[in-house]
């Protein structure tokens, strides 16, 4: 069930709300709560559910394990346990099929003669397994640390982890700012504020997501799937379009979420904090995808000895954390290149740092040159192979043999639509300030311009639209 | 103002607006899906094939008519009426398959004294699955489609209610009162072909032969996410066959046209869906071997004689032009 769906916006969200507050007690509010998010879950697909139960069963009882074990060797077996069952499963399901057509490659090079050793199965996914195993994970890792006591209750928990709002595309959000507030009796007592920034967040999403990410991706997705003939124009146009759609799509989802958090009167973190403002691949990533770049840095940079020890360790870390963080998003070597260009970015960044070596002083063409190795990087992201993506870069930087200018694959119908949608777009990500520096204040002029908003952006919801993020 | 008012006059305003929107969109009905219930050539409307059904009534001395999807568009029927010396409208119209076809031959033969048929034939449609939402939708149309065949169902309460409020519906209210979307009830499509330019050796349609490369590969594209995915219906070809025979009972003359796509097209489909393209060869195979009194059948499946792949013979991937469609069907029509 998508959020920009007419079955979630007329059924299953109104449904919700109405049984969340009229349910007396918090029990069984929170019961409903799980009830209603497997329920969500199930919509996509009712085997896989059993999937996500599992892993916050076995999460649960393994981080209890952690905390009322009495040795140190039997907590790190626990933990290990924990790690090999949710990774095992995160493996299987994702990168399977990488690994198995690497190898096969592989094999085939050094027997001389094609061979398909291991088979590609036909896998499904599970939607959100990325984002419910690292938010499970990071409860057994926090225990296992000492940084968290183990909760009490399997019903808080599982209603963290499966909670609607994030279980399919996050934000990445921690055990320790959720658990509190679903075992808090406040919560559960409906409180106007909250509730109309909420719906100021989950219609302020859904614009991002269906005014302009649906609107730049209909000339987007063409062109991508055709780079081979496409003009420089499209490749370049194609480049941009694909920044401003990854953004507000991702963001509006992000956005949507919170808005449906703060309606329940659950508060989610920030997610995106005008990432295309920044002047340097580091602000980049304190300000994109916020709740995975934090996890990644508590979770992985830290553990793999973050700057503790020496410089050249650090850039190692800072390298291997964010090829890893690319490989999180699917299994193609296109992230992991996407993941190792950012690596490099930010060790070079560093090291210019560390070595106190001139820098660009000038903003504009600090903020230029950030902008552009973004798009680079979505580039590879974006990428079905790695050979398109040198393609698309030719084409974009004018390497091609033979130039041309042409906006053929931009179809017609929806050309007027991208190029306000990319105009829009691109004000609102350079120039105005991001949804959480807004102040939706309570008059009729927001409420109205609000209504308006929601109203066009069901007029276009006719089409099923998933959102990018799902895929990861 | 409190937040609790903020949302009130939030929930209030949607609403509103909401139901002005789907108000104005039902009385407008610019796609004939609400009140309609026949085929009126008064009524103002931006449905294709609302209108198809409008030129037949326009036109009751009709004795021929060409039935077929967006590919027989460039057809010019005057150009028809010219070979065949019969009135002929040219009812193509994009996006049609089997039933849509066989509701305009339906509505044509109710209305017209036919005596003629060129039915250009493809092979997508024996497909239920792409039966278009606008013949499902408009209850005017909807008497003439032969309703226990699959992919014929009626739309939902729920797809109703949503077109009243969707985009499109309300893009299309707005344009229907702008009088350049108001199409003339004339001969149908083709009507404005310059049919001597096209049958000039100097013919060349206004795309660039880059232009044309791309538009194979966007339509390719289209074909492979929309037609290749789907199996065409036994049920479909049966359908047809009857109808056929139908037409050979009444004394019809039938013209069946089986054009090709563009070689580069073809040679994508044949290498990349070994399997549709051996269903479209059993298609024709099987096309050619009816054997229905008044039925022809001009199997050009393998290439419009002539062809040199260029802006000549071809708008797109699939779409010949008007030149194409002469070479085919000139020796078949010349009376």
């Amino acid at each position: 069930m998508l959020f920009n769906s007419y079955i979630f916006i007329f059924g299953f969200l109104p449904l919700v709300l109405l049984g969340y507050y009229l349910i007396p007690k918090r029990k069984a509010q929170l019961t409903f709560l799980l009830v209603a998010s497997l329920g969500f879950y199930s919509y996509w697909s009712a085997k896989l559910v059993f999937f996500l139960i599992f892993t916050v069963v076995v999460d649960f009882y393994v981080a209890r394990g952690i905390y009322l074990a009495r040795t140190q060797s039997r907590k790190k077996f626990l933990l290990l346990l924990s790690l090999v069952v949710n990774l095992s499963i995160l493996f299987f399901f994702k990168y399977y099929n990488l690994f198995a057509e690497s190898f096969n490659a592989i094999a085939s090079v050094l027997h001389g003669a094609p061979i398909s050793s291991l088979p590609i199965l036909a896998i499904v996914l599970p939607i959100g397994i990325s984002f419910y195993t690292f938010q499970s994970m990071s409860y057994v890792i926090d225990v296992y640390r000492g940084t968290s006591d183990a909760h009490a209750d399997l019903l808080s928990f599982a209603g963290y982890v499966t909670l609607f709002p994030h279980q399919i595309s996050g934000p990445l959000v921690r055990h320790n700012q959720i658990v509190p507030q679903l075992e808090s009796e406040q919560t559960y007592f409906f409180h106007t504020e909250n509730f109309w920034k909420g719906i100021c967040f989950f219609v302020c999403g859904l614009s991002k997501k269906v005014l302009i990410a649906d609107f730049l991706s209909a000339v987007v997705i063409p062109v991508v799937d055709n780079l081979a003939l496409a003009s420089n124009a499209e490749a370049l146009v194609a480049m941009i379009g694909y920044t401003m759609q990854l953004y507000f799509d991702f963001s509006g989802y992000s956005d949507m979420a919170v808005g449906l958090g703060l309606m329940m009167n659950i508060n989610f973190p920030q997610n995106f904090n005008s990432p295309y403002k920044s002047f340097s691949i580091t602000e980049f990533w304190q300000r994109w995808h916020m709740t995975l770049s934090s996890w990644l840095r508590d979770y992985l940079y830290i553990s793999l000895g973050g700057n503790r020890g020496s410089k050249f360790k650090t850039y190692r870390n800072l390298f291997l954390t964010m090829m890893i963080g690319g490989l999180w998003h699917g299994g193609n070597w296109t992230y992991a290149i996407w993941g190792i260009f950012h690596g490099l970015l930010l060790a070079i960044e560093r090291f210019f740092k560390d070595q106190n070596l001139p820098r660009i002083t000038n903003k504009y063409f600090k903020f230029a040159l950030t902008f552009l190795l973004i798009n680079v990087g979505w580039i590879f992201f974006r990428s079905p192979s790695f050979s398109i993506a040198l393609i698309w870069l030719q084409k974009v930087f004018l390497l091609n043999s033979h130039l041309s200018w042409d906006l053929r694959f931009v179809s017609e119908r929806y050309r007027g639509r991208f190029f306000l949608a990319l105009g829009i777009g691109s004000i609102l990500a350079f120039f105005s300030k991001n949804i959480w520096q807004v102040k939706f204040r309570t008059n009729l002029w927001t409420a109205a311009g609000l209504a308006l908003m929601f109203i066009i952006c069901l007029m276009f919801m006719s089409e099923d639209s998933p959102f990018l993020y799902f895929q990861f | 103002m409190t937040a609790k008012f903020a949302i009130l006059s939030f929930f209030i305003i949607a609403g509103a607006i909401f139901v002005s929107i789907a108000t104005f969109n039902f009385a407008v009905d610019p796609m004939c899906y609400y009140l309609c219930k026949k085929i009126d050539t008064n009524k103002k409307n931006v449905n294709t094939y609302y209108h198809v059904g409008q030129i037949i009534l326009a036109h009751p001395d009709n004795e021929s008519v060409m039935i077929g999807s967006s590919r027989g568009e460039t057809t010019s029927p005057v150009w028809l009426q010219k070979m065949t010396g019969r009135k002929t409208l040219n009812l193509s119209v994009g996006g049609t398959e089997l039933q849509a076809k066989l509701a305009f031959l339906n509505i044509a033969l109710q209305n017209n004294p036919i005596r003629q048929v060129i039915w250009q034939a493809d092979f997508f449609e024996l497909i239920p699955e792409i039966v278009d939402v606008k013949m499902k939708s408009t209850e005017a149309l909807r008497a003439y489609l032969v309703n226990e065949f699959p992919g014929t169902q009626e739309i939902s309460l729920v797809s109703k209610i949503t077109s009243l409020f969707d985009h499109a519906t309300f893009e299309a209210s707005i344009g229907s009162f702008k009088k350049k979307n108001q199409k003339a009830l004339d001969l149908g499509s083709g009507f404005d072909t310059n049919f001597t330019a096209c049958e000039s050796s100097e013919f060349r349609s206004e795309k660039t032969p880059d232009a044309l490369m791309k538009d194979i590969v966007g339509d390719y594209d289209r074909y492979r996410l929309s037609i290749f995915n789907h199996a065409a219906s036994q049920k479909y070809w049966e359908l047809f066959v009857d109808k056929m025979n139908v037409l050979s009972a009444k004394g019809i003359d039938v013209t069946i046209l089986i054009a090709p796509y563009n070689p580069s097209f073809m040679k994508n489909l044949a290498t990349d869906y070994p399997k549709v393209y051996a269903a479209h060869l059993e298609w024709v195979q099987k096309m050619e071997q009816l054997r229905i009194p008044h039925v022809k059948v001009l199997n050009f499946f393998g290439g419009i004689p002539g062809d040199d792949q260029t802006v000549q013979y071809w708008g797109d991937g699939v779409h010949f032009t008007c030149k194409g469609a002469i070479i085919m069907l000139k020796p078949a029509l010349r009376p």
